[in-house]
């Protein structure tokens, strides 16, 4: 019978103190094991407990200590949080991990994991070499901040930076659970948090090129850092699907990866399907690392990668069909690099010079882009690229007489012009059906200014010719027999990119210009099979108080042209679910967000981005209310970001707070 | 409407003004007539201009009655506005559009006219939309006293020609524009001019007037139902002369060409850049001096002075420049040009052909294939376009991934296109039924697409819109799509699109099955009129500016709203197309009238389903004045069910105390074929 401790205090050597839940097996009282440990800043004693449950229990069934950590200033721990991945938060996990060596139940190794936020610091925190640390799994997480982080696409400034730093606003606003941390005690700790609060997104615009800032915290410094063996797991409809390549090409040890095609979920909960059991594969690779235990993975091709078929667009997907293939290292000589030339309308295999090629995108240029990291909500991934298609430069190859497989990161090398000082490139590659469809393939986006450097960015020369190189990023994809490929190029990807100051008119040199194509050669790939997650029967010890909704939709005033395009959530960052009340510690929560985003066909500087949320926590007589706002704008020069945050115990109004942010822009 | 500049106060006679005058009809019914004319009319007898409509004298278009009548009067004419039968301050009911009572009533009321001391014997109509339409229909009845005839923005064919059909497909006018009628239909007489028993007017025209559309949606091919009222069954009944004039912007310039073509009387015609509205105060501009054009029409024919009208050429038209795609344009640029007569033909011919490589001068010898998301379409704009609101298409390009389509190289000449562009294939069905659009649209440099005109066909009226057949599922069938009447400068540097569908939402509604079409090789050919350049264009006189009467005083309380939006539920694809439009409350001092009219429409359809489409139409008209007090709110829904139009509408009327009359209908009307 595992035990499980609700809290369980761990001290950092300033005297904070973080809450931890802990699964201690049986065994573990009569012999020391090792220990799993999932470091995040995301609650867990309600908002990730579900999720925990999912996991955690089935590593104390394995024979590990579980333990789930709430990050200094988040949840129940104590302290204050002022970033992400911030020095404090490394210097914490080893602290958490050498504490987590010394329990009696521990046998002194010890496994870290977690997605998203809780990859990176798997990343940083095995960077820092702690001695107990003897392997990590991060799931959908990155190496590199700059590169492949919410905050830039390609150093153009996502959308995504507002996002999801308006979402750390709203769980920065968070308080801690009065029953763990005591009645007389909450208030105090959340004045504290609240007080430290800054608005994010602000704080991160600060740093609009790759400096200091980005480089903390990105393994991909110093890749001989991390020594321990890693598992990475990923998904196609995720964010990060370049970091896979990078480190299986750069970590010295030993290095496995599972890409699925998933969106940003667990690959046991993955949407869209098929799942795998993330659970059992990551307990072989706990197995072979913490326990020694030969599991066979390692002699398994280290590199596993799912091919998604040609299908048809969908804003929505259930599932995605495709095949499993599997690469010994990276680069793999089954790879090979196709060059398709962009000549006058048509991707062909050898280069023409004559017919150069302009177009200057609508700012809506980019509104069939779904989001870039897909959570598999209803609507937010890509539908047809027709739909944008005549605000982009479009090659069309001749349709393939075989099926092609495509893996890995695709490059367009350009030779151009563009008339404006600032400016970027979006590149899609497209699998276009014979009848027409278009479906998204992957994309890349590059941010003219950093063509040099992205350290220090250098303005266009309008009108005079450069090259310039746009990743597009990983992917596994087999194109069905008879289907074209695309490549739709354009100035602006509206709503996930924030637009460049003025429009942009491209001009790409004929004959000059080209898609570099990984394609991989037709192996008879025979993989194991991986068992899908066993359906649960067991009942989930939560309640629903109020049925979620949503509303993802576009939005023209035919009048005026203008676009807005409208997230709106009744269950928050996990889609939705509404108002929930956990069973077993009463606790009801409930997020509603409400994000807007518009643009002006003709005009970049009408972007605005506006987002509302509002939480509630409520238990007996624990009633807790939290609102925030926030908004970005943007003039030819600055960057102008404005937020708040109220909160209410009760009836009090407990804490307000606004910002009020002019950013200059710096090569954006 | 008008400029100050533009109002003219001072005119060769004095003007007095017949508030409410009642023309007695035969059986006993009086219609109510509101009448302009000069104040020694009686000693100086003048014509007769009867403007003859069911929009309300009273309110409803007071606007420009005030700057049209009373310069007709201080020009030596009697501006006469009549209420029809049913509607407005006038007693009965009306039962329905253009009906032969209709007619009848306007012979009276012309016979009327004619007898008054203040009339010289002689009567002209004028009238835009429903009053064109009667101008015609009243012309071929052929009343001794008319004398001629200026027909607005109206049609000599009910069928091919108006809110009801395009190509044999039914247009979602005709829920709109139904829903629009019912809601005048249904307004009360104004108590100051009817007295104590306008609640009993009101309560009768409640009760009788009725759901027109029901009719509508009854009668899905050519039939006699639309035959009554089409002066195309007969043009040699029309011997008047007849000016029939509109614009690109308008949904019934086709008919323009026919008359001219076919009427064997005198005529002439007069195409500009506008909407749905009269020339001196119509957008996209520019506006004309119309009144004056009108005077001289009305001089030649019904005072017998020769005004030179008749010596100028028989169609004069605008041709639009090139210009960005925007909903509203406050002018269009472009030219006037003239044909000397309109017979037809006299255009060259451009063939282009659709294939693999474009739209090019050689046929294409691959199989083209269409199958449209249901949504393609929602660039179009309105088909009848009123111009002063953003209600104008908009940039095509928003149709790629949804049209198939065709593109020209980067043209190195220019041209005009003016007159029909024709588009012929051979074309196969999965389905029996099924729609196809052609649309055609000129592609600036900077790779915006203007609409410059479309066509819509049912398959199964390839042959003939009265006796439609299913489409075999095996052999291609030949058909044509005549598109629109254009006038069109092309540019060099610009390129020619042909948009392919079998979708045009919410223009038409949906077939009742999703197709794929599939043309025959080689088979598909654009045929677009170019116009040959004459000489005689550099010389024709310019038209005199914009003038009007002093224009009635409003006072508006409230701002009018005019929305269009598109909205699209990106988790399920539902998409929504809407317009909501509202006077404002606003009083007209010279009555003491205060009047709001609003709206909302919405059109709803899944992309995958064509049996997902509803339509709905909402309408608010209050009045007010004092204590009194008179309200309807009106329903209609329209869903195109597989088998059947599934019509449900509701009728609230309130007055000060409570609701008056409160009626629903529901009806499943089969599909036949459309």
């Amino acid at each position: 019978m595992t035990k499980v401790i609700e809290t369980e205090w761990i001290p950092m050597p300033d005297g904070i103190r973080l809450a931890a839940r802990l699964w201690l097996p049986d065994e573990a009282a009569r012999s020391p094991v090792p220990c799993i440990l999932e470091y995040i800043p995301y609650r867990r004693r309600d908002r990730t407990r579900m999720r925990d449950e999912s996991m955690h229990p089935h590593f104390a069934d394995a024979g590990y200590a579980a333990v789930r950590v709430d990050m200094r200033g988040s949840g129940d721990s104590e302290g204050v949080m002022l970033d992400e991945y911030s020095e404090q938060e490394m210097a914490d996990g080893v602290d958490v991990i050498a504490w987590i060596a010394e329990q009696p139940w521990c046998d002194g190794n010890v496994g870290m994991f977690g997605k998203s936020w809780g990859a990176y610091t798997s990343f940083q925190v095995a960077a820092k070499r702690p001695p107990a640390l003897k392997a990590i799994a991060p799931v959908m997480g990155t190496d590199d901040r700059w590169l492949e982080d919410i905050h830039f696409y390609g150093g153009v400034l996502a959308n995504d930076n507002f996002w999801w730093g308006s979402i750390m606003q709203l769980y920065n606003a968070m308080p801690p659970d009065p029953a763990i941390v005591g009645e007389d005690r909450w208030r105090d700790m959340w004045k504290e948090r609240l007080e430290a609060m800054t608005f994010w997104p602000a704080q991160w615009l600060e740093h609009q090129t790759h400096d200091e800032m980005w480089r903390r915290g990105s393994i991909s410094e110093n890749y001989a850092d991390v020594e321990i063996p890693v598992y990475f797991f990923g998904g196609w409809a995720d964010l990060f699907r370049d970091t896979p390549f990078r480190i299986a090409e750069h970590l010295k040890g030993p290095v496995k990866v599972l890409m699925g095609p998933w969106a940003h979920l667990y690959p046991h909960e993955g949407v869209p399907g098929p799942r795998v059991d993330f659970v059992s594969e990551v307990i072989r690779f706990w197995d072979h690392c913490l326990k020694g235990i030969d599991t066979g993975l390692m002699d398994e091709p280290h590199l596993r990668f799912y091919l998604q078929d040609s299908a048809p667009s969908a804003g929505s997907r259930k599932e995605r069909t495709g095949v499993w293939v599997e690469e010994a290292a990276w680069p793999s000589p089954n790879v090979s690099i196709e060059t398709l030339w962009l000549n006058e309308g048509r991707l062909g295999t050898s280069a023409e010079y004559s017919g150069a090629m302009s177009v200057c995108s609508p700012q809506t240029f980019g509104s069939a882009g779904g989001d870039m990291c897909s959570f598999a909500i209803p609507g937010d991934m890509p539908v047809d690229c027709r739909v944008d298609a005549a605000g982009a430069l479009n090659f069309r190859s001749e349709p393939t007489d075989v099926p092609l497989d495509i893996l890995g990161q695709p490059v367009l090398n350009l030779t151009a012009s563009t008339d404006r000082p600032q400016g970027f490139i979006a590149a899609l590659l497209v699998d276009e059906a014979p009848d027409g469809a278009q479906t998204l393939i992957t994309r890349g986006f590059a941010n003219l200014a950093h063509r040099v450097s992205a350290t220090v960015p250098d303005p266009v020369v309008p009108d005079a010719e450069m090259t310039m190189t746009v990743p597009l990023h990983g992917i596994g994809y087999r194109l069905a027999r008879g289907h074209r490929l695309v490549v739709q190029v354009g100035t602006c990807y509206w709503p996930i990119l924030w637009p460049a100051p003025e429009p942009v008119t491209l001009t790409v040199t004929p004959g000059r210009s080209a898609l570099a194509l990984p394609v991989r050669r037709d192996v008879a790939d025979q993989p194991r099979v991986f068992p899908e997650p066993a359906p649960s029967n067991k009942k989930r010890p939560i309640t629903t108080v109020r049925e979620g909704s949503m509303d993802r939709s576009l939005h023209v005033d035919l009048a005026t042209g203008e676009h807005a395009a409208r997230f709106f959530l009744d269950g928050g960052v996990f889609g939705p679910v509404g108002r929930l009340r956990l069973d077993d510690t009463g606790t009801e929560m409930g997020d509603v967000s409400d994000r807007v985003y518009r643009i002006h066909p003709e005009d970049p500087l009408s972007a605005r981005a506006t987002m509302d949320q509002e939480s509630r926590f409520e238990r007996k007589d624990w009633n807790v209310r939290i609102k925030t706002s926030s908004e970005m704008t943007a003039t030819k020069t600055d960057f102008l970001l404005r937020a708040s945050v109220t909160c209410w115990d009760g009836e009090e109004e407990f804490h307000h707070v606004q910002w009020d942010h002019l950013i200059p822009r710096n090569g954006m | 409407m008008l400029k100050n500049s533009e109002i003219r106060t001072d005119f060769p006679r004095e003007i007095r003004e017949i508030e409410n005058a009642w023309i007695p009809m035969p059986d006993g019914t009086r219609l109510a007539a509101r009448i302009w004319l000069p104040v020694d009319a009686e000693s100086d007898p003048v014509p007769a201009i009867l403007e003859y409509l069911p929009y309300r004298k009273r309110d409803g278009t007071v606007e420009r009655d005030h700057l049209t009548h009373p310069y007709f009067a201080g020009h030596g004419y009697a501006g006469v506005r009549v209420d029809m039968r049913g509607t407005g301050d006038s007693e009965g009911v009306c039962l329905g559009e253009y009906l032969k009572q209709e007619q009848d009533d306007c012979l009276a009321v012309i016979e009327w006219l004619a007898a008054q001391p203040w009339c010289s014997e002689k009567v002209g109509m004028i009238g835009i939309s429903w009053g064109g339409f009667n101008g015609l229909q009243v012309a071929a009845r052929r009343p001794e006293a008319l004398g001629a005839v200026i027909s607005l923005c109206s049609t000599d064919d009910r069928y091919a020609d108006d809110i009801h059909f395009m190509g044999g497909c039914m247009l979602t006018d005709k829920l709109s524009w139904g829903a629009t009628a019912f809601s005048i239909c249904n307004t009360p007489p104004d108590p100051a001019i009817v007295g104590d028993r306008w609640r009993e007017m009101w309560v009768e025209r409640l009760e009788s007037n009725g759901l027109w559309m029901l009719d509508w949606f009854r009668h899905q091919r050519r039939d006699e139902f639309y035959a009554h009222g089409s002066v195309c069954e007969n043009y040699a009944d029309i011997e008047v002369p007849v000016y029939a004039v509109g614009g690109w912007a308008d949904g019934y310039t086709n008919a323009i060409f026919r008359l001219l073509e076919h009427l064997p009387g005198p005529k002439k015609g007069l195409i500009g850049p506008w909407a749905h509205k009269y020339p001196h105060f119509a957008k996209p501009g520019p506006r004309i001096g119309f009144l004056q054009e009108c005077l001289r029409w009305w001089d030649q024919h019904l005072k017998g002075i020769d005004s030179g009208i008749m010596e100028e050429p028989e169609l004069r038209a605008w041709i639009n420049s090139p210009v960005a795609p925007s909903p509203r344009n406050e002018d269009r640029p472009g030219r006037w040009v003239a044909e000397p007569e309109w017979n037809g033909g006299g255009m060259d011919v451009l063939s282009l052909y659709p294939g693999e490589n474009g739209l090019t001068n050689k046929p294409s010898k691959k199989t083209i294939t269409i199958s449209s998301a249901e949504t393609a379409g929602w660039t179009a704009g309105a088909w009848c376009g009123y111009g002063a609101v953003p209600d104008g298409p908009l940039d095509q390009n928003g149709e790629t991934g949804l049209m198939t389509i065709f593109e020209t190289d980067v043209l190195d000449e220019e041209f005009d296109l003016f007159g029909f562009p024709l588009f012929h294939a051979e074309v196969a069905s999965d389905t029996e039924q099924a729609n196809v659009s052609a649309v055609l649209s000129a592609v600036g440099k900077d790779g915006r697409a203007t609409l410059v005109s479309y066509g819509v066909l049912n398959l199964t009226h390839r042959a003939s819109h009265s006796r439609p057949e299913p489409m075999p599922l095996t052999d291609p069938q030949a058909v044509t799509i005549q598109l629109n009447a254009c006038g069109q400068r092309v540019n060099k540097g610009q390129r020619l699109r042909l948009a392919l569908s079998t979708a045009y939402w919410p223009v038409i509604w949906p077939a009742c099955e999703k197709a794929t079409l599939t043309i025959k090789p080689g088979s598909a050919r654009l045929d677009l009129p170019v116009r040959p350049g004459r000489d005689t264009d550099d010389e024709l006189a310019p038209f005199p500016p914009p003038e009007g009467a002093s224009p009635a005083s409003i006072k508006q309380h409230s701002r009018s709203v005019y929305d269009r939006r598109r909205d699209i539920d990106l988790s399920t694809g539902t998409e929504v197309n809407s317009r909501r439009s509202s006077t404002g409350t606003e009083t007209h001092v010279h009555t003491g009238l205060q009047v709001e009219r609003a709206s909302t429409e919405r059109f709803e359809i899944h992309p995958d389903d064509p049996n997902s489409a509803i339509g709905t139409c909402h309408w608010c008209q209050s009045y007010s004045r004092g204590d009194w007090k008179a309200e309807t709110r009106t329903d209609v829904s329209v869903y195109a069910l597989r088998d059947c139009w599934r019509i449900e509408a509701s009728l609230v009327a309130r007055d000060a105390d409570g609701i008056v009359v409160e009626r629903q209908w529901n009806e499943d009307v089969p599909r036949d074929l459309v």
